[in-house]
């Protein structure tokens, strides 16, 4: 067995033991806290009294200028009912804010409004849930079970609705909102051969629905191949000589986030194609340095290697085609 | 096998695997711990669980405010245009080819610079959105959106995007880049490159590069109505080249291919969505085009029985229709639904080629003058949550992918690469359908410790393969604490394990019967991943991850044996103030793969290692709203180093080496921006960009380097450009 192969199993079986172990040795505390975390969601003081206007006595001035600008994004349309300043204004999002605007005394603490402020008592999932009730379309649908609220993403994570603008519905600007949790695709979008999303001219969401798709890796279509044709269609065929990985899954083949091989093929080739290529011939037989131009420079190797020739490995349609290389 | 039966079949799998049985019992005490919580409730819970149904409800809500007297009189809002207008020039200092990709700074010279990130809004929420990036440039953007918020909008994009792959490569076709390509007149054929007596002489440069230009139209209709329609409508057109390789026998030449696609895409969708419910039925249209039905090109070498024209097959115009069901249902909190239904249809049913272009052989019949391609495939993709208490919440979640090819099938004699003719070969259309289960279960069991046990199992049935099922099964484990304040730790161990079952009979005449193909074969993959943020100070954050995967295909003589990869980093991020922030970080990462193979079957053995080290390192600042002229500025670094190793081993003994495969990227990009009056800006920008690559495939090879290959002689990068732009910004406000 591999050392590593041993190390992760190692490693796995302690996080088991130690998982078991605080399972059952937290039980009696847990109760207790449980009941002190539902409080902080429980809290609901009355409404301000005259809304934004009180809101903006302390939250108008030079500092918090900053946060006018919701009035120039979609939030901020008195027009539209359904936003916070065609309804509840700040207290809409903050929740009701009667306390944090009210009197208090010398010396006391002004209390948070409850929820999207330093110190605010309501969970991130609460919070959540104000996002909900506005935005109902079919995509946000998808929230409760998937990966982000599993994971205790909170929408404002990623959602900035102070702007005029949020960054995150910006193509060029969307990788570095992912990107700032996402580290490993971070380092893989910039290999030497990845989508340009480093560039600015893709975003995840090109084919990722990061609010919780029911599909594989939160996809944008149901399964990879139909998100990978929604660019790609010239590769979807059906064709007459199927390539038959090429039907089931590209990414057996091909590392969607970067990779350091032509056409982010996860290995260069012609070892990426012996991993299911061993046959009678020239398939099989494992290439050397000695195949290199300073040697006898063969074509099996060099250049595109294996694709020299069999150049259609996503399909052909013409009737000799049946090794794809025609 | 029917879908019920395929998730039963899930469930159960073979007796005695340890496993196996776990994931049934987490399965089924999933399904109990569902069904006996929200059937027994104690009456404590009770009122919660009534309480919390309404996500967006409070559970004990104040009165609503009178509203008239919220006359929101000290708000600024917004009545006409907010936003920018970036114009101005830049200067690029040097030809660089690649440099350009995806950029579209490759010459050398001065470009025009323009954007506009503008929003209008009326009092009646009639808005008008214009945003733009680029626009001087190749790869650019625009999109312009306008209607009335909350009730309807119109959208309207264009995209650009360049893919500029290599400027030095040559070739001596003539008609490069197009579906017909010829040799010069004089053209000496040969056996051999190096007898080509004609070849330097007729050497012309190509560019290898390509354009996509996308064109979108959209509209969308919403508001009090629980009614929602919409429809999108994209053209994308892509134009270009690429590089293909084409063969007579053991002969060939690297080819600039022509790139005439076009691409048509509609969604509709009509959805009626509820408070606690929603529901859409979509229709997905994709139509792709092809200019070129085939490429023909002259045989540069000396062709076997009188081959002197070859013809490629080029991707066949095709479409997709599907028809998709979507919906969710929060039913409380005890039962959330997810799920979609799709099914569809792809067609193909372009005319044949010719079986040959060789005047010289009898060209076989063909069975049928077109394909008749026609593959059904049925998508599911459902999902049941339940928070099951305010501590434990359990998901169950079903995939069903079927791919079910009913295209004609029949014999066609192969004419190998238009040079003899063989025997015939049936077409062999594939299908498979493929099926996963996941329970999982998360339960915080303190309010800084939370733990995540998940089981799946995927079954994969496929057609006319050795292997007609594989059976995965996954287990993962994760805890996250946040057990200081300061300080979130996260580590997750996953497990798979693959079993299949390979009649090696299957694997053909001439195949290495100790072949176990990659994606079939039996294998374990063990996976822990650890990670950390810790806040050093109160606006100093660092966090750090570790990742190990080891992946051991089992008894693989031929074929991947295994595979590991290693990842690991650091990230440093501060938030000085408001208008003050910088980022660092650096990752390594290591991957590799050894795959064993055999000569001939059965000569000698050897062992081919791939090994990839990665470095990446980046980091940031920006500063934006100071007070002063000095407004805005940001500077941003990033370097990313990959080396790969390719090792040979054969009979025990290794083979020369391969260089290394050497890729080095530096870029820096800063930008100052300066208040010159009260709407206008000066933007100053820089960017530099530094790329070295060795790459032993391709340097060093041109196009008469290798006996048996006419190639278009593609040599890897090196250069660096400096780009320099001087813009106004003129601000709405």
């Amino acid at each position: 067995m591999h050392i590593w192969q041993e190390l992760t199993q190692t490693l796995g079986k302690g996080l088991i033991l130690a998982t078991l172990a605080a399972f059952f040795t937290l039980q009696p505390v847990a109760y207790a806290q449980d009941e002190e975390a539902a409080k902080g969601d429980d809290y609901m003081p009355e409404y301000s009294r005259r809304g934004a206007d009180e809101c903006m006595r302390c939250h108008g001035d030079e500092d918090s200028a900053h946060l006018n600008a919701v009035f120039e994004g979609p939030h901020g349309v008195m027009a539209d009912e359904r936003t916070p300043f065609g309804g509840n204004q700040c207290e809409a999002c903050h929740g009701p804010g009667g306390d944090h605007a009210g009197r208090i005394g010398f010396g006391q603490e002004r209390p948070p409004m409850p929820a999207f402020g330093p110190n605010s008592p309501w969970s991130e999932e609460r919070e959540n849930q104000v996002c909900q009730g506005c935005h109902t379309e079919q995509k946000h649908g998808f929230w409760e079970g998937g990966t982000h609220q599993r994971q205790e993403v909170g929408c404002a994570d990623c959602h900035e609705s102070h702007v005029r603008r949020d960054p995150v519905t910006v193509v060029s600007s969307q990788a570095n909102v992912c990107l700032g949790c996402h580290v490993e695709q971070r380092a893989e979008v910039h290999r030497a051969y990845a989508h340009p999303i480093r560039h600015g001219e893709m975003g995840c969401s090109s084919c990722h629905e990061p609010h919780g798709a029911p599909n594989e890796a939160m996809l944008a279509s149901p399964t990879v191949n139909q998100n990978c044709y929604g660019c790609h269609a010239e590769k979807r065929g059906p064709f007459l000589w199927e390539h038959e990985p090429v039907t089931e899954d590209c990414t057996l083949c091909h590392t969607a986030h970067g990779s350091n091989n032509p056409a982010m093929l996860t290995r260069r080739a012609p070892l990426l194609c012996q991993q299911c290529h061993s046959r009678l011939g020239h398939a099989g037989i494992g290439r050397s340095g000695n195949d290199l131009p300073s040697g006898d420079p063969s074509a099996f190797l060099l250049s595109g290697s294996c694709t020299n020739c069999h150049s259609q490995v996503h399909g052909s349609n013409h009737p000799s085609g049946s090794i794809l290389n025609r | 096998m029917n879908i019920s039966e395929r998730i039963l079949g899930c469930l159960r799998g073979p007796a005695g695997s340890l496993p196996r049985m776990l994931a049934s019992g987490l399965m089924a005490g999933m399904l109990l711990a569902w069904t006996v919580p929200v059937m027994a409730q104690d009456e404590e819970d009770a009122p919660a669980a009534e309480e919390s149904s309404a996500p967006a409800e409070a559970s004990s809500e104040p009165a609503q405010p009178d509203l008239s007297r919220w006359q929101c009189r000290n708000c600024p809002l917004v009545d006409g245009w907010r936003g920018s207008v970036l114009f101005g020039v830049g200067y690029v200092s040097d030809d660089f080819f690649e440099f350009g990709n995806y950029r579209g700074l490759d010459d050398q010279g001065v470009y025009g610079a323009l954007g506009v990130d503008l929003t209008y809004r009326g009092e009646d929420a009639r808005y008008l959105d214009i945003f733009g990036e680029r626009l001087g440039l190749d790869s650019r953007t625009l999109s312009i959106e306008g209607g009335r918020q909350g009730s309807y909008k119109l959208s309207l994009g264009w995209d650009q995007i360049t893919q500029l792959r290599a400027d030095d490569t040559r070739t001596p076709f003539l008609g490069a880049g197009t579906s017909s390509q010829t040799l010069p007149a004089g053209w000496v054929l040969a056996g051999t490159t190096d007898a080509m007596t004609e070849l330097e002489s007729s050497l012309q440069g190509v560019k290898l590069d390509r354009d996509r230009e996308i064109l979108k139209l959209g509209v969308a209709f919403g508001g009090k109505s629980p009614w929602r329609y919409r429809a999108d409508l994209e053209r994308s057109t892509r134009d270009g080249n690429a590089l293909r390789g084409a063969s007579f026998i053991f002969r060939a030449a690297e080819l600039a291919a022509p790139i005439d696609y076009r691409t048509t895409r509609f969604d509709a969708g009509i959805g009626y969505v509820k408070d606690r419910w929603q529901l859409e039925a979509a229709y997905n249209l994709s139509l792709f085009e092809n200019d070129n039905r085939s490429l023909q090109w002259e045989n540069p070498f000396t062709g076997i029985f009188g081959a002197q024209l070859g013809q490629l097959a080029e991707p066949p115009d095709n479409q997709f229709h599907q028809f998709m069901l979507t919906g969710s249902w929060n039913q409380s909190r005890y039962l959330s639904l997810a799920g979609q239904v799709a099914v569809g249809r792809m067609e193909q049913d372009d005319r044949f080629v010719q079986a040959t272009v060789n005047p010289n052989l009898v060209n076989p019949g063909l069975p049928r003058a077109s394909f008749d391609g026609e593959v059904d495939t049925r998508i599911v993709n459902l999902r049941a949550t339940s928070n099951l208490t305010r501590k434990l919440r359990a998901r169950v979640q079903f995939r069903y992918d079927e791919r079910d090819d009913n295209s004609s099938r029949d014999p066609f004699t192969q004419v190998i690469t238009d040079t003899f003719v063989t025997g015939e070969v049936v077409n062999e259309p594939y299908s498979f359908d493929r099926t996963s289960v996941e329970g999982s279960l998360d339960y915080r069991v303190l309010s800084f410790l939370n733990l995540s046990a998940s089981a799946q199992r995927k079954e994969m049935d496929r057609a006319l393969q050795e292997v007609e099922e594989t059976t995965t099964d996954i287990f993962t484990l994760q805890a996250r604490t946040n057990l200081f304040e300061k300080l979130n730790l996260r580590a997750e161990y996953k497990h798979e394990n693959r079993d299949n079952d390979l009649d090696p009979a299957l694997l053909g005449p001439g195949v290495n019967p100790d072949l176990r193909r990659f994606h079939f074969a039996e294998k374990d993959r063990d996976a822990f991943r650890v990670s950390a943020d810790y806040a050093l100070l109160e606006n100093l954050f660092a966090g750090v991850f570790v990742e190990v995967a080891d992946e051991d295909f089992k008894d693989v003589n031929i074929g991947m044996s295994d595979a590991r990869a290693e990842s690991y980093g650091l990230d440093l991020s501060a938030s000085f103030s408001r208008h003050f922030s910088a980022h660092a970080f650096v990752a390594f990462e290591n991957l590799e793969a050894d795959i064993l193979g055999a000569d001939n079957i059965d000569g000698a053995t050897w062992k081919g290692s791939q090994d990839d080290d990665f470095t990446t390192v980046g980091f940031g600042f920006n500063f934006h709203e100071l007070p002063g002229k000095w407004v805005r500025g940001s500077l941003d670094l990033s370097y990313a180093a990959a080396d790969g190793n390719l090792e040979i081993v054969k009979r025990g003994i290794a083979s020369p080496d391969f260089p290394q495969l050497k890729t080095r990227r530096f870029t820096l990009e800063a930008a100052l921006e300066r208040a010159l009056r009260e709407n206008l800006n000066l933007r100053l920008g820089y960017l530099v960009g530094k790329l070295t690559e060795d790459d032993f495939f391709r340097d060093n090879v041109q196009p008469g380097t290798v006996p048996t290959l006419l190639s278009l002689g593609e040599q890897t990068p090196d250069g660096t450009v400096h780009v320099v732009s001087a813009m106004l910004r003129y601000q709405f406000r």
